[in-house]
């Protein structure tokens, strides 16, 4: 009995590993996380900076708030999947696994360089300064590092086999390594801390702040994995492009346009 | 395994200028620094310790290059990845004998640089304790960069970028150690999260230093 | 928006351009490669029919 369930579980997952399953059932899954961000992100903007209330400290720019938590959310985030795709990878040696990487990459890297970004921008208003060596600020930037270190190595190997390895590796080290770091950089930031009030542990936000908050978040999210998954299946289309599959697939159209002729 | 470390230490010792050099690297960046900033001889200046910190790092990366470049060359990694019947306890020695040639002589040094630096000499013994007990986190974090980039002909960049930020905690606490050292406080916190991180480094990097030799062994 | 507005304007154009360029990407080269994928499936088609009449 237990052997029938483990041969099916075995099945699952290397149905799980096959590219053309996956092709199939992201499908939906995309058209569904793709509305859904798009409401999620429409409601919450306009939600954040039109409806939303002032702070009684910060005014307006309290409002940056909505764009930059979900950002830095999502890309760190984005970095744990990648972790998770690694392991995956290198355990298993699942080819899905590297699509995957490749896949985030682009996305945690511009979310987290937005998170700096948005957070500078923030910063001046508030703190007075563009850039402050907050135990935050350090910890995204070193994440933005570790992202960049995976991509350059890739970019380096030629090979295809051994630079999903490597790419694998490297995100396993740099996610264990992650809570180090930000342990480390707050023992850092306690040390010295900049003469500023914390922005994240508020007296309790009223629910007419944080619930824009939460749907930016949840829309942030949504349109994280639409485009990881689009890319993903873009990737898998370009790696599988000679098999049948692939050419039974864009197969239908033409060959009913042929006939019609 | 006495065996294997005498190997590897001739081998290294017959590599003069992978040891040498780093460490005229460190003395010559000394040199330029109290140039540009007369201030850092001052006893009380807080650069000091950073400096420190940022060049042994600094240092350290310099010489993971040849960690296993000459082994690599010669086919004798991937000898080593097939034959030896414990490719950890192998690849733990080669870490070792780099520390051996980085960290311990770094920290031996400390005397020399000190002056250099106008430390007053009670501070030299607790700082080579700080030194002793961080530098192994950086040979072994660092084999990892060096073991992957091993194959590349042009691997110093990337090897910096995916390594420094993994140096981030050991440059935090030995900093804060030094810092401390220096300006005469209990310095015993930061040292015990120093030799968590050395710790936690040897129980994990030499698995992933090893997985990363074989891939760079593959790209041969 | 007391003399903040700029910053918050430019944090949330600064969201848009990033989410709407990594949309726009992904979307522009998925169209083009299924475009592809497509064009050459019937060109293999036409192809084959070519064949088949000059062996007629």
């Amino acid at each position: 009995m237990s052997g029938r369930i483990t041969s099916s579980l075995k099945q699952l997952w290397h149905k799980l590993g096959s590219p053309r399953w996956f092709y199939e059932i992201t499908h939906n899954w995309v058209r569904f996380f793709g509305v859904s961000a798009l409401l999620l992100l429409t409601v919450g903007f306009i939600w954040g900076i039109a409806f939303a209330p002032a702070d009684y400290q910060q005014g307006n720019s309290f409002r940056i708030m909505y764009v930059h938590v979900p950002a830095a959310m999502v890309g760190q985030s984005l970095y744990l999947g990648m972790g998770v795709a690694g392991f995956v990878g290198l355990v298993w040696r699942m080819k899905l696994a590297d699509v995957a990487i490749a896949a985030t990459l682009p996305l945690g890297i511009g979310l987290t360089a937005l998170a700096l970004f948005s957070g500078s921008v923030w910063g001046r208003p508030t703190w007075g300064s563009w850039w402050e060596w907050d135990g935050r600020t350090v910890s995204t930037l070193v994440l933005l590092f570790l992202y960049l270190g995976i991509y350059a190595l890739r970019e380096a190997i030629a090979d295809s086999n051994l630079r999903a390895r490597a790419a694998a590796l490297v995100s396993l080290v740099g996610t264990v390594n992650i809570p180090v770091i930000k342990y480390s950089v707050d023992w850092w930031n306690t040390l010295h801390q900049p003469a500023s009030f914390s922005l994240t542990e508020k007296p309790a936000m009223p629910p007419e702040m944080w619930l824009p908050l939460l749907v930016m978040a949840l829309g942030f999210y949504c349109f994280a994995a639409h485009n990881v998954l689009s890319r993903m299946r873009l990737e898998v289309l370009r790696r599988e492009g000679k098999t049948r599959w692939v050419n039974e697939l864009f197969a239908a159209p033409a060959a009913s346009q042929s006939t019609e002729r | 395994m006495k065996g294997l470390l005498q190997r590897e230490l001739v081998a290294t010792l017959r590599t003069r200028g992978s040891v040498i050099n780093p460490l005229g690297f460190l003395l010559l960046s000394i040199l330029l620094f109290a140039i540009a900033d007369p201030g850092v001889r001052d006893e009380q200046s807080k650069d000091l310790s950073s400096v420190f910190w940022v060049l042994i790092l600094l240092t350290n990366m310099l010489s993971l290059d040849a960690m296993f470049r000459r082994d690599f060359d010669s086919g004798a990694l991937e000898q080593m990845l097939i034959s030896a019947h414990m490719p950890f306890v192998a690849i733990l020695a080669r870490i070792f004998v780099h520390w051996l040639g980085s960290g311990l002589l770094i920290t031996l040094f400390v005397p020399l640089l000190g002056l250099l630096l106008g430390l007053r000499p009670e501070m030299f013994l607790p700082i080579m304790l700080v030194l002793l007990v961080g530098t192994p986190a950086l040979s072994l974090l660092g084999s990892i960069g060096a073991a992957l980039t091993v194959g590349f002909s042009r691997g110093g960049a990337i090897l910096a970028l995916l390594i420094l930020p993994l140096f981030l905690p050991v440059l935090i606490f030995g900093n804060a150690s030094v810092a401390a050292v220096v300006s005469g406080q209990a310095y015993t916190a930061p040292l015990v999260w120093l030799a968590l991180c050395s710790s936690v480094a040897l129980t994990l990097a030499p698995w992933a230093t090893w997985a990363a030799l074989k891939i760079s062994v593959e790209m041969q | 928006m007391d003399g903040h507005g700029g910053y918050v304007w430019i944090a949330y154009a600064s969201t848009l351009l990033v989410l709407a360029a990594n949309f726009v990407a992904i979307r522009w080269s998925t169209k083009s490669h299924e475009r592809a994928l497509r064009w050459r499936h019937e060109a293999q088609a036409l192809n084959q029919q070519l064949n088949k009449e000059t062996a007629e």
